[in-house]
């Protein structure tokens, strides 16, 4: 039974991955086509979703959006994982000052909350799709950079790595064989659960007008738009909202089966 | 002699402009037979665009008017019909040259902090108008060929111009004109920021920046617009509540009595809810508009942008953001600006778009439908600032016409700091803006090349026009003593403005108030277009 919501969960993620990669597939309809004459209509055959206020079909740009709000999602997640994996490996491989310096710096970045960090970097470097996911991802760094360098400890110090060491294996040799592959895991179940933070986050700054320009399609974006809309046209706020909660919903099931399944436990 | 009698051929000629501007009623909601009652608190919504500053000289925010107003007097006010009135001033007398106004002081006026209204006060005003440390973006602007004044007796002041100006008396009509305390000003100017004097009919109480301000009555006011005596409410409160939607729900919610800016989209449900009243106003100046810069291409050439004005569906675009309730600009003044003149020419006809951008070099059209002129795109960027739905809805509308025509905008979104920054520098192809005042002079404001920011000056030319045919208008009209001349000219401007396209008009936007039926007696600023509350009462 538990399963059967995995698999639902993996094939919501497998058709989301496809409405990213091959939005026409989903809907006929341009998700940028304008009609003055046809705004916030509810759904009807023609517009099995509605349309939004400018007349666009709601369907399309939801599909249309996927691209961009999975983008932000998984994106920003690869960006905190690289760089705070890397940092947090220097950090616990390094000497005291690197560790010192690494360290006093993810301190200050995760006394921001890390919306707050993200809007910060906003403000630097402009809005736009790529500088949010460049945002909410630096937002994260220092999470993955203190998880990596703890599991880095652990492990440094662990026998096999002596071992390994005893064996007279060079030292990039240990690193990336011995304790890389061993720190990754609890990174990767951090990961899974911050793709949907991501892209919840990447939802509110377009939300907040700072993410997506207009008229690409982005689903926070439609959220922000729609609230205003929400007494006359329910339909045109519920779908969106919908698409990021089941988003967030299937990556965090399967997240949490890939976990069970790599410690070793029933899923 | 040009005296009080240019004034009244002034408020004749402004009150025939003005019959056919529709909504002045006052938005009075009278209920029962019982009489107004005094006490109690009056609870506003205001939007988000909430002043940095209370000193009403150093302003130039939508919302000056409703924020300040129960604060501050005027020295005349202006009555629904465009008729300039007698308040802090009892008469005026205007020179054969209209060089010199001479203003004679109502008696008995006392500001907040006790101290007298006379010449002294008035002259004190101006000057600090004027005065660079105030860097007044607007009353500055509007008493620009205020040259000096002298005190003739304790209640008589001579101003004397530079040069004449026809639109004087109407500007000091305006809450950004305001009278302040003499003695704030004397003693420290920069205190009125934070805790405004003035002799209106509410005392300022407290501001708690980012929510809202609070007043108390003045129980000394006897020397109101409409009527005498103090104001019925003992308390009011202006809270700035951003999202549309939060605001119309604490009026549902009964958490505020009235609220300004009412969502387009809840009108109808405020005029079908029996327990809400809906009224509405007009307001004078230059209709919102899509701004164009002039000063770069693609819209230095005027035929693209006479043809980006075509190829808009402005009736489209207007009716479906604002679910009908804003009517559609027919031209670079709205209806109730005095000197309007209705010129038409502003169809949507895509075949003469395309017709006009192919006489302008841009022939050819790329795979995705936008024009190429020697292997560039007709491309333009706009700047949004995302604070208001209605705005980002006529930009992407706009954008969507414009693509069809073969015009690629490009929208981004920025902060409202960068975005003013931009404009300034004329960093920018497209904005959205409004202008509103309560004289033609706004013609000169926005579009004489005097006007265009330089780094000496910021001035307010945003489009960055540059026409000598429309500066010799505007300066003459400007200049102008004869009211029947003077319309004549602003009219021939208007008619150039349409031709030179340096804007898409798009609407008059109304002042929208939504109130519950426990309110009366709301009134309105008509020199803005601005609800007041100084005969206000709740049941």
């Amino acid at each position: 039974m538990k399963r059967a919501g995995v698999y639902a969960a993996a094939a919501v993620l497998a058709v989301l991955v496809l409405a990213a990669l091959a939005p026409e597939l989903f809907t006929a309809q341009d998700p940028l086509a304008v009609d003055s004459g046809g705004t916030l209509r509810p759904p009807s055959a023609g517009h099995p979703l509605g349309t939004d206020e400018n007349g666009r079909d709601v369907l399309a740009r939801i599909v249309h959006g996927t691209r961009t709000s999975l983008l932000l999602g998984f994106g920003a997640v690869a960006v905190a994982l690289v760089f705070g994996g890397l940092l947090g490996l220097a950090a616990g491989l390094g000497n005291r000052l690197v560790e010192g310096v690494v360290m006093r710096l993810s301190d200050v970045g995760m006394a921001f909350p890390e919306l707050l960090l993200a809007l910060v970097v906003i403000t630097v470097a402009g809005g736009g799709t790529s500088n949010a996911v460049l945002a909410i991802g630096v937002a994260g760094i220092p999470n993955y950079a203190r998880l990596v360098r703890a599991q880095t400890l652990a492990i440094r110090r662990s026998g096999y790595v002596e071992a390994a060491h005893a064996l007279g294996l060079s030292a990039p040799r240990v690193i990336l064989r011995h304790v890389l592959p061993n720190a990754v895991k609890p990174v990767l179940v951090l990961a899974t659960v911050g793709v949907g933070t991501a892209l919840v986050a990447g939802s509110a700054l377009s939300f907040l007008g700072l993410g997506t320009p207009p008229p690409e399609p982005e689903w926070g974006s439609m959220l922000s738009t729609a609230r205003n809309f929400i007494s006359r046209a329910w339909w045109y706020g519920v779908f969106p909202g919908a698409a990021i909660t089941l988003t967030v919903i299937s990556v965090t099931v399967v997240g949490r089966a890939l976990r069970l399944r790599s410690e070793g436990r029933a899923w | 002699m040009l005296t009080r009698s240019t004034t009244l051929l002034v408020a004749a000629l402004l009150a025939a402009t003005l019959t056919a501007c529709g909504t002045n009623a006052a938005p009075t909601t009278t209920g029962g037979g019982t009489g107004p009652k005094s006490g109690g608190t009056l609870v506003l919504g205001e939007n988000a665009d909430e002043p940095a500053c209370l000193d009403p000289h150093q302003l130039s925010t939508t919302n000056t008017t409703v924020v300040g107003r129960p604060i501050f007097d005027s020295l005349l006010r202006q009555d629904a019909d465009g008729t300039l009135k007698p308040w802090l001033a009892s008469a005026w007398q205007v020179s054969a040259d209209g060089l010199t106004y001479t203003f004679t002081l109502r008696e008995g006026v006392r500001f907040h902090d006790g101290s007298a209204w006379d010449a002294e006060a008035l002259k004190l005003n101006l000057e600090h108008m004027r005065a660079p440390a105030t860097k007044s973006p607007l009353a500055a602007a509007y008493i620009a060929p205020y040259e000096d004044a002298k005190v003739v007796d304790e209640r008589t002041l001579e101003v004397r111009l530079a040069s004449p100006y026809s639109a004087f008396l109407n500007v000091l009509a305006q809450s950004y004109l305001a009278m302040i305390s003499p003695k704030q000003l004397k003693e420290d100017p920069a205190s009125t920021c934070e805790h405004p004097v003035g002799s209106g009919p509410f005392v300022f109480d407290a501001w708690a920046k980012g929510q809202g301000i609070t007043y108390r009555r003045n129980p000394d006011y006897a020397w109101g617009p409409t009527r005498t005596g103090p104001a019925h409410l003992e308390r009011l409160e202006i809270r700035f509540l951003a999202e549309d939607a939060t605001r119309y729900n604490a009026l549902l919610a009964g958490e505020v009595d009235v609220i300004d800016n009412t969502p387009p989209a809840s009108v109808e449900d405020v005029k079908a809810n029996p327990a809400l009243a809906f009224t509405s106003l007009d307001r004078p100046g230059h209709p919102f508009s899509v701004w164009l810069n002039t000063g770069r291409a693609p819209f230095s050439d005027v035929k693209v942008r006479q043809a980006l004005t075509r190829a808009v569906d402005r009736k489209a675009i207007i009716d479906s953001v604002s679910f009908g309730r804003w009517t559609v600009a027919t031209g670079f003044l709205t209806p109730s600006t005095p000197d309007h003149a209705d010129a038409g020419g502003l169809a949507h006809d895509p075949a003469e778009a395309a017709r006009l951008l192919d006489e302008a070099g841009w022939r050819e059209k790329g795979a995705d439908g936008i024009r190429v002129k020697d292997g560039e795109r007709l491309t333009a960027t706009a700047l949004d600032t995302g604070v208001n739905p209605q705005n980002t809805q006529i930009l992407v509308q706009t954008q969507a016409a414009a693509a069809k025509a073969g015009i690629e905008i490009k929208i981004e979104n920025v902060p409202a700091q960068v975005s003013s920054e931009r404009t300034a520098k004329g960093d920018f192809d497209v904005s959205v803006g409004i202008w509103t005042t309560n004289t033609a002079d706004v013609l000169w404001i926005q579009y004489a090349s005097g006007n265009i920011t330089t780094s000496e000056r910021r001035g307010q030319n945003t489009t960055r026009l540059d026409d000598d045919k429309l500066d010799d208008l505007l300066e003459r009209a400007r200049a102008s003593t004869d009211a029947a001349g003077r319309a004549a000219i602003y009219g021939e401007a208007q008619a150039r403005l349409l031709g030179l396209a340096p804007a898409i008009p798009l609407y008059d936007r109304p002042s929208l108030v939504s109130s519950s039926t426990k309110v009366h007696g709301l009134t309105w600023d008509h020199a803005y277009g601005a609800v007041t509350f100084q005969d206000a009462w709740v049941s």
